[in-house]
């Protein structure tokens, strides 16, 4: 035991370094996760996962961990003697390849995969301290167990593998299969707001309220905010309906009302809007205070698409657009992580 | 009261910036801005002359505010660590409420418009709508509803914090509700939303809300209580005007 300890530290001084290992591959699951929740999602490292997420970024990195499997698996079998040693500079070498993928266009790097990696890595070095041989017996006993793992890798890798062909040659070759973003631009977000008076305008998706005297806001989800005179509670009547831009929120002050507009603050002179002396100068935009949400969010149950993978990789460079939703390779429209057709009037795909 | 020891905490979250003993004079009322209520899901609030919005789970960004042009000029942003921030509203004359997925906050706004905390009456994790009646704060807490509010297991209790002393908040009474949402009080009566309807509590005694009405014709996610009127919100599907007895005065629907 003692030579065998001097001979090969990483691979036989069992429990110190097992307990390396256990805190690697921890600390490499832990900033696997972190990094896609709190850099990609921007959610609490805390909040508790929506299990279609989970199940897609798992999905997602089951390749890295098959091959990763495999490549180790072989190892074994083909050559015991090195194997153990090979195990650490093998999961360098993948890491490193899973972090060149950042190079190639339309990818992009995913903490999960060096997760998965770590991960098939210490399953490796566990099953090997299990069914490492005594010193006593012929190393090749071992050699079947290796055999049938890098067998079992090799089918699940295909396998996983395929899927991701299928999904690329859906998607990336053929544009007509990929689903398309739907934006705004800044420069419509930003066009000039018309009080739309009486009682024409319609209300979409009622959102928040703000009461204030007898009058009564009521938020149009991104699209815009209804104000009703409440002084005859049995008969409200819309005052008027004030186009704006993803508008969620708002506020009062004095004669002024504060909205959010996607990514600006909007403040509007309520007097203007009353006394039907609005114009221009009745608005005041202050840009860009607002950061508006990263795509992937509109992507309900995944980051690229609600159903298959359709969904070409998505950069967010363009800061002049603003990213509403999406539009299915069928023609389905999913506006805010919802199917609507009928939200807005500014889409485009 | 079992809950007491348990669960509350002191913990300061956001940086001391601009701790300087400074006083408050606004004249600004203690709901959620100006002279109008913005409901207890609302994430803009008038405090202390400037406009404060909580944008994402966490930044808190001050405004000053010109009152001749409406214009906005923003002063300072905060990180609330941890995050998990859903509404903010004004209390007092000088702070703000913020309802977190693990508690309530209570920020103070200087006259140079910089915050910082006062302090946290930390939960188990569930989403929570916070608003204060004098020095009573009313929390509800869900589970489901919407993602990341702790899931099945979180709690669904409308909590009641005496906050008299801010350095020792004091769960006085925890009453079990199925999943309240938006809450509002009006003279001594407390209105809640639930997942089943809408119930309202007398608070007269701020201490021990006693039940009054439960209607379950009336779902919603947020309500304002004033002037005598009840007005419901149902996110994406209705607003409705009730009377103070919870009957249907008007009802505006999407596609109208």
């Amino acid at each position: 035991m003692i030579s065998r300890l001097r001979g090969s530290p990483l691979a036989s001084a069992p429990l110190s370094s097992g307990i390396l290992w256990a805190f690697l591959s921890s600390l490499t699951l832990f900033a696997g996760f972190w990094f896609e929740l709190t850099i990609r999602h921007g959610s609490s490292p805390l909040a508790p996962l929506d299990t279609h997420v989970l199940t897609h970024w798992l999905w997602a990195s089951f390749p890295s961990f098959s091959l990763t499997l495999l490549v180790l698996s072989l190892w074994q079998s083909l050559h015991p003697a090195t194997a153990t040693r090979a195990i650490v500079p093998v999961s360098l070498v993948l890491i490193g390849l899973e972090a060149l993928q950042t190079l190639l266009p339309d990818a992009r790097f995913d903490g999960l995969d060096l997760a998965a990696i770590v991960l098939a890595a210490v399953l490796v070095r566990t099953l090997n301290s299990l069914t490492r041989p005594a010193p006593s017996r012929a190393p090749s006993t071992a050699t079947p167990v290796w055999k049938t793992a890098a067998g079992i890798s090799l089918v699940l890798g295909i396998t996983a593998q395929m899927a991701c062909y299928e999904y690329e040659e859906t998607c990336f070759d053929d544009e007509d299969k990929c689903d398309t973003l739907v934006f705004v631009t800044k420069e419509e977000v930003r066009a000039e707001i018309v009080p739309e008076y009486g009682n024409n305008a319609i209300l979409r998706i009622p959102g928040k309220m703000y009461q204030r005297d007898h009058y009564l806001g009521v938020v149009d989800k991104h699209r815009g905010l209804h104000i009703f005179d409440t002084a005859d509670p049995q008969n409200p009547l819309r005052v008027v309906y004030l186009p704006i831009h993803g508008i969620t929120d708002l506020t009062i002050k004095g004669d002024f009302l504060y909205a959010n507009s996607y990514m600006d603050m909007v403040s509007i002179n309520l007097n203007d809007v009353h006394q039907s002396t609005f114009s221009s100068t009745s608005v005041t935009r202050e840009l860009d205070v607002f950061t508006w949400q990263a795509p992937e969010r509109f992507f309900q149950g995944s980051y690229l698409s609600s159903e298959g993978n359709h969904q070409k990789r998505l950069t967010n460079e363009d800061t002049d657009k603003i990213y509403i939703g999406y539009q299915s390779h069928k023609g389905e429209r999913f506006l805010y992580g919802r199917q609507d057709s009928d939200v807005l009037t500014e889409t485009k795909p | 009261m079992k809950y007491r020891t348990g669960i509350f905490s002191l913990v300061i979250l956001l940086g001391l910036i601009g701790c300087g003993a400074e006083d408050g004079d606004s004249t600004a009322s203690g709901n959620s801005g100006g002279n109008g209520d913005g409901g207890s899901t609302a994430r803009f609030a008038i405090q202390n002359g400037f406009l404060v919005t909580l944008e994402g789970g966490n930044q808190i960004h001050t405004y000053e505010l010109d009152s001749t042009n409406g214009a906005t000029r923003n002063l300072a942003s905060f990180t609330v660590r941890g995050g998990g921030v859903e509404t903010l509203r004004a209390y007092e004359s000088d702070k703000l409420l913020l309802g977190t997925q693990t508690g309530s906050l209570v920020l103070r706004i200087t006259d140079n418009g910089d915050l910082y905390s006062m302090t946290n009456v930390s939960h188990a994790r569930s989403c929570d709508p916070v608003i204060a009646v004098e020095q009573t704060l009313y929390i509800t807490l869900r589970n489901s509803r919407a993602l990341n509010c702790g899931g099945r297991d979180a709690t669904n209790h409308l909590h009641v914090w005496d906050i008299a002393n801010l350095r020792a908040p004091a769960l006085r009474a925890s009453i079990p509700l199925d999943q309240p949402y938006g809450l509002s009080a009006l003279d001594d009566t407390l209105y809640v939303c639930t997942a089943s309807g809408l119930v309202s509590f007398d608070i007269s005694n701020r201490w021990a809300p006693q039940q009054t009405a439960f209607d379950d014709r009336w779902l919603c996610d947020d309500i304002i209580a004033r002037d005598g009127i009840l007005y419901l919100t149902r996110f994406e599907e209705a607003i409705r005007l009730l009377d103070l007895d919870m009957e249907p005065l008007s009802i505006l629907l999407p596609g109208e």
